[in-house]
């Protein structure tokens, strides 16, 4: 299990992400019954084998969602297309199986893909010029900066006694230019920073700890289209 | 004057990509909050003229820096935030910020990089729709409990609000900034609306 | 000697929309294995000088540059920064926008991989820049959670990995704490001696005196004069000119003064800020355990410690934006509320809601009452009462640090609350304006407002006479005034506190309490004419 688990988070991320894309491309085509239960299942195992941990924060927002996304369909359905409570039902777990699938998709991915693997394989794999696929990481080291600086600039607004709710527009306004001006001179001093120590000046690049598409991905890619497939001729069947 | 065919400077990229981090919270803020507020308050089916918010990844880098590839970058990495800060769909999240991007950058790419009047902005604001609502559509299966008509509505809706909050409210913003301050002075849109060369 | 590394003939640069040229005929040498110093007034051409040297600009920020720029075989202006990294490598003072990568092997494995190196000689390279700037420890830390002191020595790292001939930095310290500026220096002064030439800009010439080969000063007309000792251009320009160019003088230097020396803190009264027992913890760390802390009616404290030590946790629960808290908290008897305090920024930008200091003063005075036209009027009279009418109409974005500094305070000042809370107030200020800050200190002391200020900065601590609070990793484990902070040699570790050279010495003598003295009244004649603007 501790093995299938390491080569699941192994896997290459481009090749988990297309592969998952299909996926979420097929359950919505083919919204048959079995397939989106196929989907389901095959989700869940993916999420369960892999041991992603899922925050607690995470789960609760899925399951708001959908128990919205189920409450306004399902109302909607009756009151607004005028289908009989079953038939609407039906169609309710239908598409709940479809967000389902999605939400199980993606926390398997997040769960178990690293972001430097995922830009260095947007470099490797996908061909994306590295110093475009690299500002994913200058974007993920930025955001506690920019949190951090939105959450103090409100601290100061409070003790200024800069009202919010008088001009709400006014306060998002005001909040605009100093995080312009901070992430401008930051932007400045992260390009010079960057390209100090080489950045950008030859199209190509060493990598420290490459991603690679190897036995292991052409094995799950294998599995995982067997599987549509096989969900896809018993829809078919149906 | 800011033509096609010119590289992006490392300051414009990490310009570009400091903002996606800004705009992904943003992001996460319209999914989480705003979306569900809209779909209770307004009903499902005027909901979408809040859409336009997850467009301004494409929009407000790009008309910023006015050079080719920045609407398609912003609007990835910041589904690229997204992801990382835990949306519900990161499966789908990263194809979407590059197709909503790609469209956005279509748009531009028929105007040369050349011409950012209302016009332009409200076109490249509205673009990303053209993925978004046939996506959603269809994989999310968002508008199954609509009429016909009603999905007509809805989908010409994620047009507007586009139009409206990633062409003119990001058009409005930052030729506000960019005019009464030096912050954009080195960009390209300060430069052309402070005249220098 | 043989070629000098570094050759600078007749530079003049200005940027595209200023009036006069920031470098105006700057002519310089510096051979192998020199460490220069580079001095001169706030805003004049030292950043530019070595952003020049550096390649960054005109390539990454324009300007016009004219006459020859020469260093380690390359030209700079037309090669850029790219085309000189492995030759070149520039530090910057903030650490905070220097790393990249997430962790700190990824960032060490950075610029080796970028430049297309082997795998090996890229981890090779990377494990000896660690231990060489003393991180070998850390390789699978997340940089986010290293102090500045040591993001900074990671820059060095990172910078050293491609073996650059030539060092440029700028202001390295300006943002650390005293002990891990000191730490820089002796790497520094390493780094030297294996052959490298060193240009550093630096306020606190103290720091890279002994190091210095030469110290170049750069005019505020953008000439330059170079001299062979920090002595050399004290007895020249004067200690009074550079001082109110920004530069720390070192107390031996200044002549000994009649001047006073600063208030005493009132710690007879009653206490108008309390906290007892104070915790706070966020997601299972202890950002803050058991902290007890009184300051009076018209008392100074000064709460010394690192980053990340839990000071500004501190400041916010007695700014009552935190409320999560365990123990007791009060100001003026009731519990904290954003509403008594007067806090006043660490970047003051953050502060600022409004285009123009103008209409940043009037937005204040707005919630003090004052009406629209009626509020610019007067924030228009306040401004110029303190002499600062030339800021009147200038965008805030635009103004120096210094002047921010200034800006942010006076706009605190209008809530006229009674208890000030001060985070890191010299913050990438030079001495001229560390001296402002001084002075407003001490005019809010005497106005019998309560002030409690967080800073690292060993510098002006000493400028002050205030009771001061030792924290470190949450807990307090200091208390008391500055002499006996001197004399609690094993505190000074964990608070990353390092006296100035003149006090250490005065230490080792044993003449402590006259030292403190003599620091305080020779640096304070200095800068009292020195003065700035308000």
């Amino acid at each position: 299990m501790r093995r299938l688990e390491q080569e699941l988070r192994s896997l290459n991320p481009s090749v988990k992400l297309l592969l998952l894309l299909a996926g979420v491309f097929h359950a919505a085509f083919l919204s048959s019954a079995v397939v989106l239960l196929t989907h389901v299942l095959t989700a869940t195992a993916l999420v369960a084998l892999g041991r992603v941990r899922v925050r607690r924060g995470f789960a609760l927002g899925a399951l708001t969602t959908l128990a919205g996304y189920t409450w306004v369909n399902y109302a909607l359905f009756v009151s607004n297309l005028g289908l009989s409570p079953e038939e609407a039902l039906a169609r309710v777990l239908l598409l709940d199986a479809r967000i389902a699938s999605i939400i199980l998709y993606s926390a398997f991915f997040v769960g178990t893909t690293d972001p430097v693997a995922l830009a260095t394989s947007l470099s490797l794999q996908l061909r994306v010029p590295y110093v475009y696929a690299f500002m994913s990481f200058v974007t993920l080291r930025s955001a506690p900066v920019i949190l951090g600086d939105l959450e103090n600039m409100m601290v100061f607004r409070r003790v200024k006694g800069y009202l919010s709710w008088k001009h709400p527009y006014r306060y998002l306004l005001s909040l605009l230019m100093p995080i312009l001006y901070l992430s401008a001179r930051r932007a400045t001093l992260m390009a010079i920073a960057m390209e100090s120590r080489g950045f950008g000046k030859y199209p190509h690049r060493t990598y420290m700890k490459p991603t690679e598409i190897t036995l292991r991905d052409w094995v799950f890619a294998a599995l995982y289209s067997a599987v549509i497939a096989l969900a896809t001729v018993a829809a078919l069947a149906q | 004057m800011s033509g096609k065919g010119q590289k992006l400077t490392t300051v414009e990229l990490t310009f570009t990509a400091i903002l996606s981090a800004l705009v992904g919270a943003v992001f996460l803020f319209w999914s989480n909050v705003v979306w569900d507020l809209a779909k209770l308050t307004l009903g499902l089916l005027f909901t979408p003229i809040i859409y336009g918010m997850w467009f301004i990844g494409a929009t407000l880098p790009a008309y910023i820096v006015r050079k080719p590839g920045v609407a398609i970058l912003g609007e990835f990495l910041a589904a690229v935030f997204e992801l990382a800060y835990g949306t519900q769909f990161a499966s789908t999240v990263l194809l979407y910020g590059f197709m909503q991007g790609l469209m956005t950058e279509l748009v531009l790419l028929a105007t040369r990089y050349r011409r950012w009047g209302w016009a332009t902005m409200m076109a490249a604001g509205a673009a990303p729709a053209l993925w978004a609502a046939p996506a959603d559509t269809l994989l999310y299966g968002i508008t199954a409990p609509l009429t016909r008509e009603q999905s007509l509505v809805f989908w010409s809706l994620y047009f507007v609000s586009g139009a409206l909050i990633a062409g003119v409210l990001v058009k409005a913003l930052v030729d506000y900034v960019a005019r009464n301050s030096s912050i954009l002075d080195s960009f390209a849109v300060g430069r052309e609306l402070k005249g220098v060369a | 000697m043989g070629s000098p590394v570094v050759r600078v003939r007749d530079l003049r640069v200005a940027y595209p929309l200023a009036g006069k040229r920031v470098l105006n005929g700057v002519s310089l040498e510096v051979g192998r294995g020199e460490l220069v110093l580079v001095v001169g007034p706030t805003g004049s051409g030292k950043t530019t000088l070595l952003l020049t040297l550096a390649g960054v600009i005109p390539s990454l920020i324009p300007a016009r540059v004219e006459g020859l720029v020469e260093v380690a075989g390359h030209s700079p202006v037309e090669e850029g920064v790219a085309g000189l990294a492995g030759t070149v490598g520039i530090v910057f003072q903030d650490p905070e926008s220097q790393y990249v990568m997430p962790t700190v092997l990824e960032e060490v494995y950075f610029p080796g991989e970028n430049l297309a190196l082997p795998p090996d000689e890229v981890a090779r390279r990377a494990v000896s820049a660690l231990k060489l700037v003393g991180l070998e420890g850390y390789s699978n830390h997340r940089v986010e959670t290293l102090s500045t002191g040591l993001k900074q020595r990671l820059a060095i790292a990172s910078v050293l990995t491609l073996d650059p001939e030539v060092l440029l930095l700028d202001e390295p310290t300006a943002h650390i704490d005293m002990r891990s500026a000191r730490e820089i220096y002796r790497l520094l002064g390493e780094l030297k001696r294996s052959g490298k030439t060193i240009i550093v800009v630096e306020h606190r010439v103290e720091l890279a005196e002994d190091l210095a080969d030469k110290v170049v000063h750069i005019r505020g007309d953008g000439s330059c004069e170079v001299y062979p000792s920090l002595r050399a251009l004290v007895e020249k320009v004067g200690a009074k000119r550079l001082a109110a160019e920004g530069v720390w003088i070192p107390p031996e230097y200044t002549p000994t003064g009649h001047c006073e020396a600063g208030t005493a803190a009132n710690s007879a009264s009653a206490p108008l800020v309390e906290a007892r027992d104070l915790s706070v913890s966020f997601e299972g760390n202890h950002v803050l355990s058991g902290v007890n802390l009184r300051a009076g009616r018209g008392e100074l404290v000064v709460v010394l410690g690192p980053n990340g030590s839990g000071k500004t946790t501190l400041l916010r629960v007695l700014a009552g934006t935190i409320r999560r808290y365990s123990g007791h908290v009060s100001i003026a008897g009731s519990p904290p509320h954003p509403g008594k305090v007067a806090f006043v920024a660490q970047v003051p930008e953050l502060q600022f809601t409004e285009r123009t200091v103008e209409e940043e003063i009037a937005s204040v005075l707005q919630s003090q009452g004052y009406k629209g036209a009626q509020a610019l009027q007067r924030a228009r009279e306040l401004l110029a009462a303190r002499g600062l009418s030339g800021l009147s109409g200038r965008v805030v974005y635009e103004l120096s640090q210094g002047e921010k500094r200034l800006v942010s305070f006076l706009e605190m000042e209008l809530l006229e609350r009674s208890v000030y809370l001060l985070d890191e107030p010299t913050f990438g200020l030079d001495m001229k304006y560390s001296a402002f800050v001084v002075a407003e200190v001490e005019r809010l002391v005497r106005m019998g407002k309560t002030v409690i200020l967080v800073t690292h900065d060993s510098w002006t601590l000493f400028l002050l006479n205030p009771r001061v609070y030792g924290l470190s990793k949450g807990r307090i484990v200091f208390e008391g005034d500055l002499r006996a902070l001197l004399s609690s040699r094993d505190a000074w570790e964990e608070l990353a506190f390092h006296p100035p050279r003149f006090l250490l010495r005065a230490l080792e003598e044993g003449d402590v309490e006259r030292a403190i003295a003599e620091y305080s009244a020779r640096l304070r004649c200095l800068y009292e004419e020195a003065g700035a603007g308000a």
